[in-house]
């Protein structure tokens, strides 16, 4: 039957021919874009792996790869974590290097302006070995020991500083503490995430590590010899790691979503076009042979019903038309194969380059096909091509042969997908509803006029001590998941100006947070000067720095009545505060006054969206004189997260007094000496 | 011994609205060794018979017994294993592969048994020698004369050695020569290995060197006749064939 096959194929050489160099030029398009997405593939591994310094295995804490970000304190390893993790690793085979990384957030300031940074604290040995035994060409990092590398988008957000410029990092700390470290700029680097790359930064691991405060880390990183291996040894070290401390680590690989986010996302593309573009080939050739087919048994009629009344059933008489498409496809497979070779082979003589993503120069484009990726498509593409060979020959075969049926179904396939795509973009876009707003205030019968609202603002101001001259003793007890933390600041305010130095714990002494108009400073012993704190990092800690001192409502916000409510059986009037300055801390606030007193007694900060994300409860136990006048004045102020209520702030107010300070006090140019 | 016995067998065919009928309340047999020829106008039924014979397709109505065993009820599979093994079928235009060579064609119907292929171009040389073609055991089908390749289908039909042989209107694609040589090889073949014949043909000269005569019309059964064919006629047909 093969041999008949093949004299068929013969006998009808030019049908044969043209069948032949349509399936063949659709192989050979499937075996070039297979080898561009290898080539692609190889590429994007060696960024993620190898430039992007994530070696082919990592070892977080359990769950760590989801929390680090929200609680890096609680998800970080610790110096003996570390060091089990680095023993383990190192007695395991294709084992070659491991380094410790830490990642974090904070403010980048440098001369022109400030931005926020998403960091990677990296040892610059442990990369610059890595990068040396990447197989892609790119231009290594130049990170020294005090260097920082910036994206050019951050570079941009910073008014390109100059390299050597000194730029000043400032965050929270693992405390929860602020603090800040100086750094010059060294050069670029890329993360690779579109979402992150105006705040990518790269600096030293203990660089970085001084900024928060701590000698923990965010994850240790292992580098192998081939990434082949990355699978196994994960299970190993996983394993090895759950027997030595259970529960406590998880060990993921290069290609792990969160960690090779260029990789997944741009192979998940890639994945989707080549299996669209596929599947469209491989439908133009299967078409192909079914018109083959069906055109072959149209034209062999005689011949099949002789072959039946001799005996021979529909699957037999089938298998001969399935043997000359696979002889076809065979055909067209070897003579694709060949010319694909032949291109790859070829290609790195053209010297044609190619532009890949995050990679800011050029590639030279080099195809690789290995032999069992060539095979395991033709001999996909054969079995579908065979199948749909047998089903359209069985069909034809035993059913009343006929002529071939007049339009392609392949037209047919295409012009209804357009069809389908044109409804679909032409179709109206479904109305949304938009959400009614429920206004409160149209409930409230009598609504305070503004000038009303802002004299209950300033009043409850004072109470907090917004307005005036006080000098008082601030205690911050934080807690979170991570631990608990105490500090005590000295506060002095005079008519809306601010001072805090850090008295307690006594390493942090010397710390100062100065608030003048809106504008606010920090300083500690060490820097050059002092960092200025942006309106968003004053949201920094569950007690925002802003809230440190006071805050003044009524210059910056305005009200909005809502109407009165009872909170805790106490009646209440509940205002709307919307900032009316970016410099303000928070973008709005509902704000709740007791009606009898007109003190503030709740808060809830919202978000850009509306919604609340810190929850402030205020008591008012002090009591100072003024103009011979008894005040009250605020004694405590609880800040809950809305989210996390497990996350508070208890501030607590002492020794709250009447004072006189200095202009000189609340002075940027004293702000270093004081 | 009965080979095919029909028994009130009517069939019926639909083209469009119109309802055909090919063959009406027909009854008839054929027994082993015999050779006999349908005859009748174009149209009167002559290959629809021969169809059902040889189990190519079912009667509307009554029943059709191979060897005894009814074939209305048999599934595809069983029919195509009876045809295979019960008949040999020879066409009007001869419907040989082209692209296979005399021996080849010989050789296909073989390929549905459980033999070896030296044991099967054996068989195909000697089904091909037996019709006196055995030099042209390599020519395709387009090297060879119409007789010639009527000769090749006759040997295709006699290689698995069945006990009936079909032939529709087989010699109505050959010069009269060549037509009564093949009809003179058929009787021989009958004679001498003691294959049934049944074949159809309109050609009346033809109907001479046959045993047995069934002509019909209009789907119905008319006439069955015996006729003896003279001592020259046989030994001029031997000669022909020679």
């Amino acid at each position: 039957m093969w041999s008949m096959a093949l004299r068929n194929l013969y006998r009808d050489r030019r049908r044969t021919l043209t069948t032949v160099i349509a399936v063949g030029a659709g192989i050979f398009a499937v075996l070039m874009f297979l080898g561009y997405i290898r080539f692609v593939e190889n590429s994007l591994a060696a960024i993620v792996i190898y430039r992007d310094a994530n070696a082919h295995v990592q070892v977080y804490r359990v769950d760590g790869p989801e929390q680090l970000a929200a609680t890096p304190a609680k998800y970080s390893l610790d110096r003996q974590e570390q060091a089990l993790i680095h023993q383990s690793a190192r007695g395991l085979a294709h084992f070659v290097r491991a380094s410790d990384q830490l990642v974090g957030v904070g403010v980048v300031q440098g001369d022109e302006g400030s931005a926020v940074f998403l960091g990677r604290g990296i040892e610059p040995e442990f990369e610059a070995a890595l990068q040396a035994e990447s197989p892609l060409d790119f231009a290594p990092s130049v990170m020294d020991e005090h260097g920082l590398l910036l994206t050019r988008q951050l570079q941009d957000l910073l008014g390109y500083p100059a390299p050597g410029a000194v730029l000043q990092l400032f965050s929270a700390s693992y405390a929860n503490r602020m603090n800040a470290i100086e750094a010059t700029f060294s050069g670029d680097f890329s993360t690779g995430i579109e979402a992150i790359e105006d705040k990518g930064l790269k600096a030293p691991l203990s660089l970085l590590q001084s900024l928060y405060d701590t000698d923990a880390v965010s994850r240790v990183v292992v580098q192998l010899d081939d990434r082949a291996h990355a699978g196994a040894f994960r299970d190993q070290l996983a394993a090895e790691l759950q027997r030595r401390a259970p529960g406590r680590f998880e060990v993921t690989t290069w290609d792990y979503p969160q960690i090779g986010q260029l990789y997944s996302s741009f192979m998940g593309f890639f994945n989707m076009v080549f299996a669209f573009t596929g599947s469209v080939i491989f439908a133009i050739a299967l078409t192909t042979i079914q018109h083959t087919v069906a055109m072959n048994v149209a034209d062999r009629a005689r011949e099949i019903g002789m072959l039946r009344a001799m005996g021979f059933g529909r699957g037999r008489i089938a298998g001969l038309f399935v043997r000359e498409s696979l002889l076809t496809t065979l055909a067209a497979a070897l003579a694709a194969s060949g010319l694909a070779y032949l291109v790859i082979f070829a290609l790195p003589y053209t010297h044609i380059e190619t532009q890949l993503p995050r990679i800011a120069e050029p590639a030279r484009l080099t195809l690789g096909l290995p032999l069992g990726w060539t095979l395991s498509a033709i001999v996909l593409a054969g079995l579908g091509i065979a199948l749909g060979a047998l089903i359209t020959a069985r069909k034809r075969v035993g059913g009343k042969v006929r002529p071939g049926r007049r339009g392609m179904p392949l037209i047919q396939l295409l012009a209804t997908a357009s069809c389908l795509v044109l409804a679909i973009t032409l179709l109206p876009a479904t109305p949304v509803r938009a959400e009614t707003a429920i206004s409160e205030a149209a409930a409230v019968a009598d609504v305070p006029e503004e000038a009303t609202l802002r004299q209950w603002l300033r009043q409850a101001d004072l109470a907090r001590g917004g307005w005036g001259s006080y000098q008082w003793t601030l205690r911050i007890h934080t807690e979170d998941p991570a631990g608990a933390t105490d500090t005590t600041y000295a506060i002095a305010v005079h008519e809306g100006r601010a001072l805090a130095k850090t008295t307690a714990p006594r390493r942090y002494r010397g710390e100062k947070i100065l608030i003048a108009s809106r504008a606010m400073w920090y300083a500690k012993p060490g820097l050059r000067k002092p960092v200025s704190i942006s309106p968003q990092q004053r949201l920094v800690g569950e007690a925002a720095n802003g809230d440190i001192a006071a805050t003044q409502y009524a210059r910056d916000y305005s009200p909005e009545y809502l109407g009165t409510v009872q909170l805790n059986g106490v009646d209440c009037h509940k205002l709307k505060l919307t900032a009316t300055t970016s410099d303000a801390t928070y973008e709005s606030i509902i704000y709740y006054l007791d009606i009898r007193t007109r003190l503030g007694i709740k808060a809830e900060f919202l978000t850009a969206s509306g919604m609340p994300f810190k929850v402030a409860h205020f008591e008012y136990g002090n009591r100072v004189l003024v103009d011979g006048e008894q005040r009250a004045f605020v004694s405590s102020m609880k800040i809950v997260n809305a989210n996390f209520p497990e996350r508070f702030s208890l501030l607590e107010y002492a020794r709250v007094a009447p004072a006189s300070p200095s202009d000189s006090l609340f002075s940027l140019d004293t702000l270093m000496t004081l | 011994m009965i080979l095919i016995e029909f028994e009130s067998v009517t069939k019926h065919y639909q083209l469009g609205e119109i309802e055909v009928i090919a063959l009406d309340n027909v009854n008839f047999t054929v027994r082993r060794g015999d050779f006999v020829a349908i005859t009748g106008p174009s149209g009167s039924g002559k290959t629809t018979m021969l169809n059902l014979i040889g189990c190519l397709d079912s009667p509307t109505s009554g029943e059709i017994r191979v060897l005894g065993q009814p074939v209305t009820c048999l599934d595809e599979k069983a029919l195509d294993t009876l045809r295979s093994r019960t008949y040999g079928i020879v066409f009007q235009s001869f419907n040989l592969v082209p692209v296979l060579t005399a021996l080849e064609n010989v050789a296909l119907p073989l390929h549905l048994h459980s033999l070896k292929s030296s044991e099967i171009r054996e068989r195909a040389l000697a089904a091909l020698c037996s019709v006196g073609l055995g030099r042209f055991a390599d020519f395709r089908p387009d090297q060879l004369s119409g007789g010639q390749r009527q000769r090749v289908a006759v040997a295709r039909a006699l290689v698995t050695k069945p006990k009936l042989i079909l032939a529709d209107e087989p010699t109505a694609s050959l010069d009269t020569a060549s037509a009564l040589s093949l009809v003179e090889l058929m009787k021989q073949l009958s004679a001498e290995q003691g294959v049934t014949f049944v074949f159809s043909t309109h050609d009346q000269r033809l109907l001479q060197h046959v045993r047995r005569v069934v002509e019909l019309r209009d789907g119905s059964l008319s006439t069955i006749r015996e006729i003896q064919p003279s001592a020259e006629q046989q030994q001029a047909g031997q000669s022909e064939v020679a």
